[in-house]
């Protein structure tokens, strides 16, 4: 099927028909809280929501008679590539738990390699044992995460090489210089922030233990560093290989990884850097000097005020997808039945699960995230067989100055709309950053450059994120409340040094007045340490 | 914390040449480090196999959704927002005893939803009076 | 392992389909206790108990009281004191304590039932209309407790750690004693106080006996508060 016409057509019905099936599961939610809570109201909604989608895109397209676009659907050896690459992705993960992480990550590298390209049997066997290695020694005996280790699990501890006596010998030689313990944070946070899935809160979470065993001074200023680090990561590989690291740098691939495409990462990268930096700055500036004026309004946002945030973050972005309003609504749809599976979060009641187990704990939007963004784009090059991810030769290190003046208007709107919503509680950095990518796009003189290597389309997620992480300091320092999983696990690090919070809170209701109490000041005065 | 920041800025921006540097490794040895970084992440989200599976099934939709033209950028905001969204509206019911004016009635909030039925507005105005093809394709990514 | 509490795990299986049952969830251990109690604002025009009861009966449905999920200790202590001053209140579930009391501390529900520890953390900008329990809560020696006004109610929540069902018993005594190490030491037991806990340490066999009396307990609530 060639055409745009007939395709639309075909998805609109799929879609509708997967809308009727979710009216009908939505049916069999049983357990009503109040009367006023029926938890099948939403589920519902978004299914009459995808029904009515698929039902107009069908229309629509039945009575078009006008210019059809072409699909370029891959030849036939572009399906068998897609397919046999689905079906190695498949096999790894179903082996995964009986041979273990890295026997089976060594297998799929070769194996996949080699298929690729029949000419690199010794790249592919290098890479195979080379990611075994490096799965084995740093994720499973370093950051302890519980991978599957199949037969190596007999092995135990010996092996040829402890982290833990390195470590100890690194802290013994230089508990002198708080800045190599910075430095050293950033250089792991961003190796964390590298990896989707492991964003910020998970890297403080894994790396606590390692900053117990340093002074505590130098451990709050490595948790900062691997904070900051981990979220510079994330738009790292977000730029270059269009993997989010984490949700708050979808937006950055948009734009960023066209630029990397046109060659331009570099200058991508650097007006990432830049921009965190000036949003930091900002968002410090903010900290300081509004915190306690600030800290009153994240108490006046209640639900009314939550969903209506939520909503016009989802109706901008809905409206932003240019003439493909009603693709936009579906694509909207289908991530609101996917959030949908698992149980109500407030009552608790199972949805959409049809008697699955696994189900139950929902599907978590970050899987989402790496599937729709990494493989379908490494699926895409797959079929076009491509030589290298990047058609044009690679120039320009950094953003050339015109570039970064021109994003000036960007850093500053998104640092403020960033902080300003990172200081609402339960507001995801996620959606910070979207809202700051879309504001920038709708103020745009230039708004068919976005989506095409805009530049600005970086500098404004990426300041964003930064000011959140200001943002959600307002709150914790104000009155111990974390705004987030990531500020919590920093609050629980800073706790185990002394930080108290009941002295923050406490002190912070002596001051009335908008003046500046001396908690939020013995805070900040901490945080730029 | 802020020493952390020019840290970072310091830190990073040489290392720009090294990361950029990654995309010129030839792609038949990229994509599988790619989906092994991929299914790493996925799987430890919550050290569920199951996770994996997700990412692997949202791949192929993802595939599918970009060669038919579709917005990939709402799902995401949808999927991230759909528990806040939900928990929110089910609150704000309650509160208002059922009433859907308390959107309206406060001014915080009531700003939010102008601004969102102004953009909504805005897109079905652009989309009805543009001539365009009338079938949906999306010109914003891809 | 997990943690884990109590009556949370008790009622929701009973009430509803959540994929999986009471007996499944091994306990080994519990941390502290937090009871439950009634507060409003400071800057709340009701002054004493009596008047947010009063105001609640000339209008029902119109009192917001937040709470942390459905089904939780939170939510059974508003349907108890519903059925006891027989009006209705209206329960807003939030989805943890931190967003309850933001919102609660912004203004934009009434009152709360707030588990001692929450309270103790905001005390100087609540008031404190009466606690769930036997006797006055030591946190807060001048609030008389429901009881004291005429309603035998003692609702708490119970925190600890528990294990998934097929674990091993050796397992669970290492865990047990593990945990029976720290919650027995005094500076941990004051942390606690001052956080507004009660400190308990209840082992593995002591807290499956517990479970079994407050299952049964709370199977009888339910049973009487079905419509």
């Amino acid at each position: 099927m060639r055409s745009q016409r007939k395709c639309d057509l075909a998805a609109g019905v799929f879609i509708a028909l997967l809308g009727a099936v979710v009216i009908l599961a939505a049916s069999q939610i049983r357990g009503d809280v109040e009367e006023r809570l029926p938890p099948r109201t939403l589920p519902y909604a978004v299914g009459f929501m995808t029904l009515a989608g698929g039902l107009g895109l069908a229309v629509k397209a039945y009575r078009f008679h006008g210019e059809d676009p072409r699909i370029q659907w891959p030849e036939t050896d572009g399906w068998v590539r897609i397919g046999v690459n689905l079906l190695l992705l498949a096999l790894f993960t179903a082996i995964m738990d009986p041979l273990g992480m890295p026997i089976t990550t060594g297998l799929y590298v070769a194996g996949a390699i080699w298929y690729m390209d029949r000419k690199r049997v010794v790249a592919a066997l290098l890479a195979g044992a080379g990611s075994a290695l490096v799965v084995y020694y740093l994720f499973i005996r370093l950051l302890e995460l519980t991978f599957p280790l199949g037969p190596l699990g007999r092995l135990g501890e010996t092996v040829l090489f402890s982290w833990d006596l390195l470590l100890a010998g690194f802290a013994d030689a230089l508990t002198w210089t708080n800045l190599l313990w910075a430095l050293v944070g950033c250089l792991v946070g961003t190796l964390i922030g590298v990896l989707p899935g492991i964003g910020p809160s998970a890297g403080i979470a894994i790396l606590l233990p390692i900053t117990t065993m340093i002074p505590p001074t130098s451990g709050i200023i490595m948790m900062a560093a691997i904070y900051y680090g981990a979220m510079y990561g994330g738009s790292t590989t977000a730029i270059v290989v269009n993997i989010p690291g984490e949700a708050s740098s979808v937006p950055t691939c948009i734009d960023g990884y066209e630029m990397a495409k046109q060659g331009r990462a570099g200058a991508a990268l650097g007006i990432s850097a830049i921009s965190s930096f000036v949003a930091g700055t900002l968002g410090l500036v903010g900290l300081t000097f509004f915190a306690p004026l600030l800290a009153n309004v994240a108490l006046a946002f209640g639900p009314p005020e939550y969903f209506a945030l939520m909503f016009m973050g989802l109706s901008l972005v809905i409206s932003l997808s240019g003439r493909a309003l009603l693709k936009g609504m579906i694509a909207t749809s289908i991530g609101l039945l996917a959030s949908l599976i698992g149980q109500n979060p407030l009552t608790g009641a199972a949805r959409l699960t049809f008697g699955v187990v696994d189900l139950m704990a929902g599907i978590n939007f970050i899987s989402i995230i790496i599937g729709l963004f990494a493989v379908s784009e490494v699926m895409i090059n797959v079929e076009k067989a491509a030589a290298h991810i990047y058609g044009t030769k690679f120039h320009g290190w950094m953003p050339t100055w015109a570039e970064i003046r021109r994003c000036a208007g960007a850093m500053v709107r998104s640092s403020g709309i960033g902080f300003f919503l990172g200081l609402l509680p339960g507001c995801a950095p996620a959606v910070t950053t979207f809202i700051a990518y879309d504001v920038e796009k709708r103020v745009s003189k230039h708004f068919e450059r976005f989506g095409k290597g805009a530049i600005e389309g970086v500098a404004a997620p990426e300041g964003a994120n930064n000011a959140t992480s200001s943002g959600g300091f307002v709150p914790l320092f104000a009155f111990g409340l974390p705004t987030g999983p990531a500020l919590a696990v920093l609050l629980g690090g800073l706790m185990s040094t002394g930080f108290s919070r009941a002295r923050c809170s406490s002190r912070r209701t002596r001051s009335s007045s908008g003046r500046s109490s001396p908690a939020c000041i013995s805070g900040t005065l901490s945080s730029w340490c | 914390m802020y020493i952390g920041n020019v840290i970072l800025l310091v830190l990073n921006l040489p290392l720009v040449g090294f990361w950029a540097r990654i995309a010129l490794i030839p792609f038949p040895i990229l994509g599988p480090l790619i989906i092994l970084c991929s299914v790493i992440g996925a799987y430890s989200i919550r050290f569920m196999l199951f996770d994996v599976w997700v990412a692997l099934l949202f791949g192929v939709v993802g595939y599918l959704l970009r060669k038919l033209h579709f917005p990939v950028a709402p799902l995401v905001l949808a999927s991230v927002l759909s528990q806040m969204l939900e928990t929110s509206l089910q609150q704000s019911l309650l509160i208002s005893q059922g009433s859907w004016l308390i959107f309206f009635n406060r001014p915080i909030a009531g700003f939010f939803m102008a601004l969102a039925i102004a953009s909504i507005a805005r897109g079905i105005w652009l989309q009805v009076r543009s001539h365009a093809p009338e079938v949906a394709i999306d010109d914003a990514d891809e | 392992m997990a943690g884990f509490n109590i009556p949370h795990v008790i009622l929701q299986p009973l009430q509803q389909d959540v994929g999986y049952k009471t007996d499944q969830i091994v306990p080994v251990f519990i941390f502290h206790k937090t009871p439950l109690a009634l507060a409003v604002l400071e800057t709340s025009p009701f002054k004493t108990l009596k008047d947010l009861i009063d105001h609640a009966k000339k209008n029902p449905y119109l009192v917001s009281v937040g709470g942390s999920g459905a089904y939780t200790g939170y939510h059974m202590a508003t349907l108890r004191f519903e059925k006891m001053i027989g009006t209705k209140l209206t329960y807003v579930p939030y989805t943890g304590a931190a967003p309850q009391m933001t919102s609660f501390l912004g203004g934009h529900i009434t009152a709360v039932f707030g588990a001692s520890d929450d309270l103790t953390r905001y005390r100087d900008k609540i008031r404190v209309l009466g606690f769930a329990t036997e006797k006055r809560f030591p946190g807060f020696p001048d609030v008389p407790t429901l009881k004291e006004q005429g309603f035998d109610m003692v609702e708490g929540v119970d925190r600890g750690i528990a294990v998934p069902p097929n674990t091993p018993a050796s397992v669970i005594k290492t865990l047990e004693s593990a945990f029976m190490d720290i919650a027995k030491r005094p500076d941990f037991q004051e942390e606690q106080r001052k956080g507004g806990f009660i400190p308990l340490a209840m082992g593995h066999e002591e807290v499956k006996e517990y479970m079994k009396k407050m299952t049964e307990l709370y199977t009888e609530l339910a049973q009487g508060l079905k419509k």
